[in-house]
């Protein structure tokens, strides 16, 4: 009786277990304390969600990890899971989102289906194909559906994957695509002429630059003439990239746009590498082609003057690798971004190449933002200078500029301006222009005008915003901060939110500051070795070389001989030094390292050892004291 | 409720009165030490993340666990103090949930001494903090069902060894429950008995540990892990008390 009791009562717990895990599962609550709320739907994607009128289908195809080919897809099971996990959020935070999760098996229907939706699959051997894609439907209108054709699985991958989901919801629910005219004299926007026709036509085909691509799921980006002189009021923003020689017909288009309560972003350059001369000119006339631009009359009436033929180069924020060479004179990271930036949020690395160099003084009427400065420690460099010096010179170059340079404000390098503009036109285009007696125009703004003035124009461009390392990871924040301008200038705030997501990184920065630090230590003495090296090699090539025989022979004295071994022993003996000294710095590296492994392998254990000494020998006193 | 705490403290005080407790933390430490600095090479990874010290202990625990938890019932009736034990005026259930406590404490004491690398991440980068935290929840409550387990079989058997192996294999086949090979055969099972598929997967691969953990892996405290946890160790403990109530009726 007490056996079957105890069975009975073994089996009765087991059920209600499951019982309270089955209603677990129905009614559960979960906290995301990750901390960027990584695994939430952001706001951006909330609201995008909130704003949907009609019934959307997400299908999410998806490989079936099975034992056929479980051992080659092993390592990717737990990013699949987490993938298609937070894609149900879409689902259980939207009624308007139905979520299909189709397993596709090897050589099944679903296969098919997935290859007809344009998904790509990723070849696990030489037969088979692995699947991981979403297909977004909008159910009231069938025909409009977009896809994700292949989410890598992994956790990389995973970062930017709210961002393009949502990207695909607003891309089938979008019933029209906001304006966005560009007025610049490079080919940002392509001319979407196919290569064969272009051929034809003596032209080159022109894609679109990266940002502009990446955007044209919501906007319409569209070429304004210079020779306008108006802009159309269905432009919903204006780019203005890299202006030069705008005459005052277009400049007034653009005052009188602004003043109707236009949003302006503004890029402008003092040596735009971008910018290359027409083809076919005249190579003495191309020698003196100007690759800097400006929007003077603007830019002053805004409280900006320009230090003419002077780039911005940061003692502090330049992107400079460990050997001495420059990459960007400006790199911008957390300390130039203000703190509830929504621009920059979450960013790091944005990347401006030779940017232009501006004072700044306040303008009645003129709200100012400055939305990345430049560090405390900054100075400026001639661009002609800059440009005869190759690159890889550019170090050597702006080093000694800024050895003595004292701390002082920082500098903007991205302002906004908004508030109240007043036209540059005061009394029209002309004065007997029949423009200067039209009604209509205005001299002050109305609504609410916006403008953001960005003092670089090739960081935008393909070359700058495609920097990726050997992994394929993106070397800088350029092309999410481009995004984010434009959206936040259109006022499109969603996306902004999700993409700041998508950048985080965690790296051991202590590690980097040490060899920093120590690289800066030593930097004076190695520089002045290299200069002495430099020195020695010189002398040692004073000695003539003649060629006997197409043998190099020296024709020098027993005293010379004894002198360039002496040369020849003090080079070795500075090659070494420097050698020593850069060796110092990867030494200061390693004992951080060493401590940290020191501190992990015994600090408990030598904690337990000594408690379990105290309470031996407490014992044994014990012992001693009963006995 | 105080007796249960009376013997959860006399049982903790075992683990550090003896050498048994600082051979375990001495011994568990620098191996995981290995596998993070050595094996797994953490400063190549360039990464402020705990993801190898958390992914490397559940495979630590199922040994570890085991050998803390043979001793639980085995020594006590290889040793013939279970006779004592049953005759105190405490309940089985009491000395079933104290012996346990001790156990677990001892454990998660253990569990925290890897704080020195939440210690280090912090100093050398900006660790996600919230994600370790979950991390330690997530790891604490599968040492929790480990030990749950090991105190089942350690009441099943007077000889340790044999406890320790079969906790061993049922931690290990519990660990990788959720695991697409063993769902297969549950697969190829359930077909051959004409039960309904896909259903016996879910049920079956719902009990998996490893499924249990994702969430808290990433950061995600989920109400469904936790109960799951819970109720799991729940049931393994009252089977326990069910098994020394049989052994102490004969």
């Amino acid at each position: 009786m007490k056996r079957n009791y105890n069975t009975i009562a073994a089996i009765a717990v087991i059920i209600v277990a499951i019982l309270l895990n089955m209603v677990g599962n129905k009614f559960f609550a979960k906290v995301d304390i990750t901390a960027e709320s990584s695994y939430t739907l952001s706001e951006g994607t909330k609201k995008i969600l909130d704003d949907l009128a009609g019934p959307i289908t997400l299908k999410l195809f998806s490989s079936k990890i099975s034992t056929e080919n479980k051992t080659l897809l092993n390592q990717i099971e737990i990013p699949v899971r987490i993938i298609k996990e937070f894609i149900k959020e879409f689902n259980e935070y939207s009624e308007s989102i139905t979520l299909e999760i189709i397993d596709v098996e090897l050589n099944s229907d679903e296969e098919d289906t997935a290859e007809n939706y344009g998904l790509q699959g990723a070849p696990i051997n030489s037969m088979d194909k692995f699947y991981l894609g979403i297909v977004a439907i909008n159910m009231d209108d069938p025909d409009k559906e977009a896809s994700i054709p292949f989410i890598s699985p992994n956790m990389d991958a995973f970062k930017d994957l709210e961002y393009k989901i949502s990207k695909l919801i607003i891309e089938i629910t979008k019933i029209q695509k906001t304006k966005i005219g560009v007025i610049s004299d490079l080919p940002m926007v392509g001319n979407n002429i196919p290569p064969q026709i272009a051929a034809q036509m003596g032209k080159k085909s022109q894609k679109p630059w990266q940002f502009i691509e990446a955007l044209k799921f919501q906007y319409d980006f569209v070429s304004i003439s210079k020779e306008t002189n108006r802009i159309e009021k269905d432009i919903d923003g204006l780019i203005i990239a890299h202006p030069k020689g705008l005459k005052d017909n277009i400049l007034y288009a653009i005052d009188q746009y602004l003043l109707n309560g236009g949003k302006l972003l503004v890029f402008v350059d003092e040596v735009c590498v971008a910018d290359t001369p027409p083809q076919g000119q005249d190579p003495r006339m191309a020698q003196g082609y100007s690759k800097s631009s400006d929007l003077k009359k603007f830019t002053t009436s805004w409280g900006l003057t320009r230090n003419p033929g002077q780039v911005l180069i940061d003692a502090k924020s330049s992107l400079e690798t460990p050997m001495g060479r420059i990459h960007a004179l400006f790199q911008g990271n957390k300390s130039n971004f203000p703190e509830d930036g929504k621009i920059t949020k979450g960013l790091s690395n944005i990347e401006f190449f030779i940017p232009a160099s501006y004072d700044y003084k306040s303008v009645e009427g003129i709200k100012t933002e400055v939305l990345i400065k430049s560090s405390n420690r900054y100075g400026g460099v001639s661009s002609m200078q800059l440009l005869r010096t190759p690159q890889k010179g550019w170090y050597d170059l702006t080093r000694p500029l800024l050895k003595d340079v004292t701390e002082k404000e920082p500098t903007g390098l991205v302002y906004r301006f908004t508030g109240k503009f007043k036209s540059i036109f005061p009394d029209g285009l002309k004065k007997d222009d029949k423009e200067a007696k039209n009604p209509n125009r205005l001299k002050e703004s109305t609504g609410n005008p916006s403008v953001i003035m960005i003092s670089d124009v090739d960081f935008l461009n393909d070359s700058f915003i495609a920097r990726r390392d050997q992994f394929g990871r993106p070397l800088n924040a350029n092309f999410v901060f481009v995004q984010n301008l434009i959206e936040f200038t259109m006022g499109n705030e969603s996306l902004i939110s999700i993409r700041s997501k998508t950048s985080t990184m965690r790296p051991l920065t202590k590690l980097d500051d040490i060899r920093q630090k120590a690289d800066e230590k030593r930097q004076k003495e190695i520089e002045k070795h290299i200069e002495d090296e430099k020195e020695l090699s010189k002398k040692l090539k004073e000695f003539k070389f003649t060629v006997v025989n197409g043998e190099l022979k020296i024709n020098i004295t027993p005293e010379q001989q004894v002198k360039m071994d002496q040369l020849k022993k003090k080079r070795k003996e500075m090659r070494k030094k420097i050698r020593n000294l850069k060796y110092l710095t990867t030494k200061e590296v390693d004992a951080e390292k060493l401590s940290v492994k020191v501190f992990n392998f015994a600090f408990f254990p030598i904690i337990f050892l000594i408690l379990g000494l105290v309470v031996m020998f407490y014992q044994r006193g014990k012992v001693s004291n009963n006995g | 409720m105080s007796t249960i705490l009376k013997i959860t403290k006399r049982e903790l005080m075992g683990y550090f009165t003896t050498p048994i407790g600082y051979v375990f933390i001495i011994v568990f430490l620098p191996f995981l030490w290995y596998m993070v600095f050595q094996k797994n090479d953490f400063f190549a990874l360039q990464n402020a993340s705990m993801d190898t010290v958390f992914s490397t202990m559940p495979l630590i625990f199922l040994l570890f666990i085991p050998a803390v938890g043979m001793r639980l019932w085995s020594e006590e009736r290889r040793t013939g103090t279970i006779e004592i034990l049953l005759t105190l005026p405490i309940s089985i259930a009491q000395a079933t949930i104290g012996k346990f406590l001790a156990a677990w404490i001892f454990i998660l004491i253990t569990i925290l001494s890897t704080l020195t690398f939440v210690v280090s991440l912090n100093n050398l980068g900006s660790p996600d903090n919230g994600v370790i935290f979950a991390n330690y929840i997530g790891i604490t409550f599968v040492a929790g069902a480990f030990l749950s387990i090991a105190s089942f079989t350690s009441a099943l058997t007077k000889n340790q060894v044999i406890s320790l192996i079969l906790s061993f294999l049922l931690s290990f086949g519990i660990l990788f429950l959720g695991d697409p090979g063993v769902l297969e055969v549950c697969k190829a099972i359930a077909g051959y008995l004409h039960l309904p598929v896909n259903p016996v997967i879910d049920f079956v691969g719902s009990f998996g540990f490893y499924g249990h953990m994702i969430n808290l892996q990433k950061g995600i405290i989920d109400s469904r892990d936790i109960i799951f946890f819970i109720s799991f160790i729940s049931v393994m403990i009252y089977l326990n008390i069910l098994l020394i109530n049989k052994q102490k009726a004969k």
